[in-house]
């Protein structure tokens, strides 16, 4: 199945303070928080969900079928929120 | 001019550059042992055309000023004056265009953008101090921070500022760096029984810029210029209700900034990620590009350091 690469907005200012990430859009003034399974998902949302997923796993101790359907939910809103983009 | 370790001195001498310098950046009690940054600041005539265009273009914020981002260099544009500030080896320079004796605001943050690389971080919040304990109340425009900042004053809390003041996420020395309180006018119906009883203070006598009011520092017994900060009270006006404030019925002296909130609802201790955000908010964004990484480490030590409270402004300064 092909995938579409995804790019973090190079913009967006990370406030790191250990168990949450604070995100800032310098454009939109707009602000995210992420637990630590978002800061991971975002750390690596370049890579593909199968290995995003695969990375939850590993680290939370969870399915990866749950890591999946958990990193597609936060992708999804953080690209909604302008955080991702397509590459290409 | 010396201010908190930076050396603010003019390119070439100018009376009326270093008048309009002196009244906000020189400040003795702020003077540090070691100079971190030097800011050289000139003036030139007229605001680029080209700067001009591309403000017209951009959304200005609710001082009216346009921040035209860059890299390393930034510029301050406001319809009558501008300032460009560039960080440079060694130090970092500013240039002032247009009106800058009648319309000051782009220089001032243009300098205070300089200031802000050397790592310490701006905050528009009232800061606030008593028995060795110091709060930096935070909030958007409207949320109470001037009104509640004049009531704990009245209540024996001493003021370190009412809107500016700079925090060093190193030591949290947080320094006073306004010039007075500015109260709107629902501010001043809360306040102006207990000004003129404990300070003789007619408040609708007091000087008005078109917007709030100004009451100075010396008529209200003085002020503190630095302290270590201990903790962060955010003034929440989402559950404001102007319509529910009794006047008659509010009682000041068991007012306390730390505690403020309605009964049912005691104030609620923030995680440090809605520290950082209110931080954020409180702080701004550098217009230099290269300054961001740095002010969200600060502000990320800060958020981890600091406690922080989100507490409902019983009123705020819209009209009641």
């Amino acid at each position: 199945m092909g995938t579409v690469p995804r790019v973090r907005n190079p913009n967006v200012i990370e406030t790191d303070l250990g168990d949450e990430i604070v995100l800032l859009d310098p454009h939109t003034r707009a602000m995210f928080t992420l637990n630590a399974t978002g800061r991971v998902i975002w750390r690596h949302a370049d890579e593909t969900i199968d290995a995003i997923a695969a990375r939850l796993s590993a680290e939370f101790d969870v399915s990866e079928e749950r890591a999946r359907a958990d990193a597609e939910v936060v992708l999804a809103a953080l690209r909604d929120a302008g955080l991702l983009h397509t590459a290409g | 001019m010396r201010f908190i370790g930076c050396r603010i001195v003019t390119a070439t001498p100018d009376a009326e550059l270093t008048a309009t310098l002196r009244e906000s950046w020189d400040i003795p009690e702020l003077d540090e042992p070691s100079t971190v940054l030097t800011i050289t600041v000139s003036r030139r005539a007229a605001i680029p055309p080209t700067i001009r265009a591309r403000a017209r273009d951009a959304h200005s914020d609710d001082r009216g000023l346009v921040a035209l981002e860059g890299e390393s260099e930034a510029w301050i544009v406001s319809p009558e004056a501008a300032a460009c500030v560039a960080l440079r080896s060694g130090g970092a320079e500013v240039v002032a265009y247009g009106e800058v004796q009648s319309d000051p605001l782009p220089l001032h943050s243009a300098i205070a953008e300089a200031i802000a690389t050397t790592g310490l971080v701006p905050l528009h919040a009232a800061v606030l101090t008593r028995g060795g304990h110091t709060v930096a109340m935070l909030g958007p425009s409207g949320a109470g921070k001037s009104t509640s900042a004049v009531l704990a004053m009245l209540d024996g809390w001493a003021l370190l500022s009412e809107d500016a003041a700079w925090v060093d996420p190193a030591t949290l020395d947080v320094f006073g760096a306004d010039q007075g309180v500015r109260l709107r006018s629902g501010g001043e119906a809360v306040v102006a029984a207990r000004l003129a009883d404990h300070h003789g203070i007619d408040v609708a006598a007091l000087p008005h810029d078109g917007l709030k009011r100004l009451l100075s520092y010396d008529a209200i017994g003085g002020r503190v210029r630095r302290a270590r900060l201990d903790e962060v009270v955010l003034l929440d006006p989402a559950a404001v209700d102007p319509a529910a404030f009794d006047p008659a019925a509010f009682d000041p002296a068991a007012f306390d900034p730390a505690t403020v909130g309605r009964v049912e609802d005691p104030p609620r201790w923030m995680r440090p990620a809605e520290v950082a955000m209110a931080l954020h908010q409180a702080s701004g964004i550098p217009a230099i590009v290269n300054a961001r990484t740095a002010r969200a480490e600060a502000i990320g030590r800060l958020a981890v350091a600091l406690p922080g409270r989100r507490v409902y402004a019983r009123s705020g300064s819209s009209p009641i």
